[in-house]
């Protein structure tokens, strides 16, 4: 969160009329959210979301229905006429004052408004837990917006029938009558089969990401860029559809779904060949794809299944509750403001997720963390044994497949030498707050 | 905060709003499997390298000559499992 540049509660006058920021853009209500009073939405600048309480987005509002006042009347009289506005849109008065308080106080440390003395707001990402923080971009906006636009058809409902139908019956018929033992061991007799079913995971996964970005698009929003990046161990590729908050919980869930959706277009796409030419590793790739599914749907870290149940109870941040629902369960303490905000089933949910995943999500990365030493020393024995083995006269299809294991070996361990760093960075500056105090809050005026 | 029964803000209650950067959703699927278990299966291959040296042709003229050739031969010899 920013701090303010200079607050000016207790300055006597505003310099200037509070604006909204340059290029934010009232998006309107959350729709289909599990808060008891409908949150509504801004869109900032860098094109990140805002949820606000209704009183506070009407003040946003009235600023900039007013905003041609700014630099033409004593900003004392255009304050008034906000608060007018105001008062009358949440039924109780505010005064000019109080408006300006949560203008210095609650917007403009958003970066929604500009500040009581014309200072402009610093736009800051949120720090989201257990995000991911190591992304490049690889498509910007543009291509995305084109890619998604070649598959989205396949969001039609005849398009989905029929998508749905095939997925069943190629499951069924792979699963049911062929043998993925046989296929693993003619893997195993021809090593370059394997840099095959690499190459056509990895084709699963980005088929994936466009599944998401196509789906967004058939909703009707842009979605952002798409990339890859490493996810707390694992080399990722991602989608960017933050702009998915403005659709309703329908379309939200969509998008979510988009991605193994697609995986299960690309498992017909896979027996169709299979069925051509009958070559057996294929099935390895069939099995591959369908773990991909499985762990998709995993609601423990940010996958497709977290975002299903967060899109389900409509709440942006279900990790955000896990404090409080803690201390309440556990603790026994009484339930924070935070959890009073939620209807009564989402709170519910919530709660049930966070006490059933919670702890499957600490063991989880207590054995990640547990096997950390054994994962640096097997990882470089194997790259050390994919290398002696490369130099001892393998073909180009070898080294190739060698080369492309040995990358996926490595990034696991970049992943965990930057979860290092940020977590003795982490460390650090708890401490040094610690060792200096926490901030004093500012007083409320009249106080 | 509901506003239906009241005619004033306090400073107090004001305070008690907050609203929230949302977290940008950004959809992922992973380039490897999720291993966290350390379970690991290595296949270690035999290979053999055959070298033809090939052959000058007709009476050393070139003509029907075979060119010198390599072919690699793999087998899986030990698979080890950890």
């Amino acid at each position: 969160m920013s701090t303010p540049a200079t607050s000016t509660i207790d300055d006597a006058e505003p310099c200037t009329l509070p604006t909204l920021t340059e290029g934010a853009e009232l998006v309107g209500e959350f729709k289909g959210s599990g808060y008891r009073e409908p949150p509504q939405l801004v869109s900032l600048p860098n094109r990140q979301l805002v949820r606000l309480p209704p009183l506070l987005f009407q003040v946003v509002k009235a600023l900039h229905d007013h905003r041609h006042l700014a630099g033409t009347i004593d900003p004392r009289i255009a304050l008034d006429a906000v608060a007018t506005e105001v008062s009358r849109a949440a039924g109780a008065r505010i005064s000019g004052e109080q408006v300006l308080f949560l203008v210095d106080r609650k917007l403009a440390p958003l970066g929604v408004t500009t500040y009581s003395n014309g200072a402009r707001p610093q736009l800051v990402k949120p720090d989201t837990f257990l995000g991911l923080r190591f992304k490049l971009a690889v498509f910007p906006e543009s291509a995305t917006w084109i890619l998604a636009g070649l598959f989205s058809w396949l969001f039609t409902p005849v398009a989905m029938i029929f998508a749905f139908a095939a997925v069943f019956l190629s499951e069924v018929w792979v699963l049911g009558t062929q043998s993925v033992g046989d296929a693993l061991h003619r893997a195993i007799l021809a090593p370059e089969s394997i840099l095959m079913v690499l190459g056509l995971a990895i084709a699963s996964c980005v088929f994936h990401e466009i599944g998401h970005a196509a789906a967004c698009r058939y909703s009707g929003v842009r979605p952002g860029v798409m990339g890859c990046g490493i996810y707390l161990v694992w080399p990722a590729f991602y989608t960017d559809i933050t702009e998915s908050y403005r659709l309703g919980r329908g379309g939200r869930i969509r998008t979510d779904l988009g991605g193994v959706y697609f995986n299960g277009i690309f498992l017909v796409g896979l027996t169709l060949v299979y069925l051509q030419t009958g070559f057996q590793p294929l099935l390895l790739v069939i099995l591959t794809v369908n773990f991909e599914i499985i762990q998709q749907l995993l609601p423990t870290l940010r996958f497709d299944g977290y975002y299903i149940i967060s899109d389900l109870v409509g709440i942006p941040d279900l990790f955000k509750y896990i404090k409080p629902i803690l201390r309440r369960t556990l603790l026994r303490r009484a339930a924070d403001e935070r959890l009073k905000a939620l209807k009564r089933w989402p709170q519910m949910i919530v709660t049930l997720w966070v006490l059933t995943v919670i702890p499957a999500l600490a063991f989880q990365l207590t054995l990640i963390a547990v096997r950390v030493p054994e994962l640096v020393v097997s990882d470089w024995r194997m790259i050390e044994g994919l290398g002696r083995a490369a130099a001892a006269g393998a073909g180009p299809l070898q080294l190739i497949t060698a080369g492309l294991q040995i990358l996926l070996l490595i990034l696991p361990l970049l992943g965990l030498a930057l979860l290092a760093y940020r977590l003795v960075r982490w460390l650090v500056v708890k401490a040094v707050r610690y060792v200096q105090g926490p901030a004093p809050e500012p007083a409320l005026p009249g106080a | 905060m509901g506003a239906h029964n009241k005619e004033t803000f306090s400073f107090a209650e004001l305070d008690l709003l907050a609203g929230e950067i949302l977290p940008e959703r950004v959809l992922l699927s992973l380039a490897g499997p999720p291993t966290g278990d350390g379970h690991r299966t290595e296949v270690f291959y035999a290979c053999q390298s055959t070298y033809y040296a090939g052959t000058s042709g007709l009476l050393g003229t070139g003509l029907l000559a075979e060119g010198a050739k390599t072919t690699m031969t793999c087998v899986p010899a030990v698979t080890n499992s950890y």
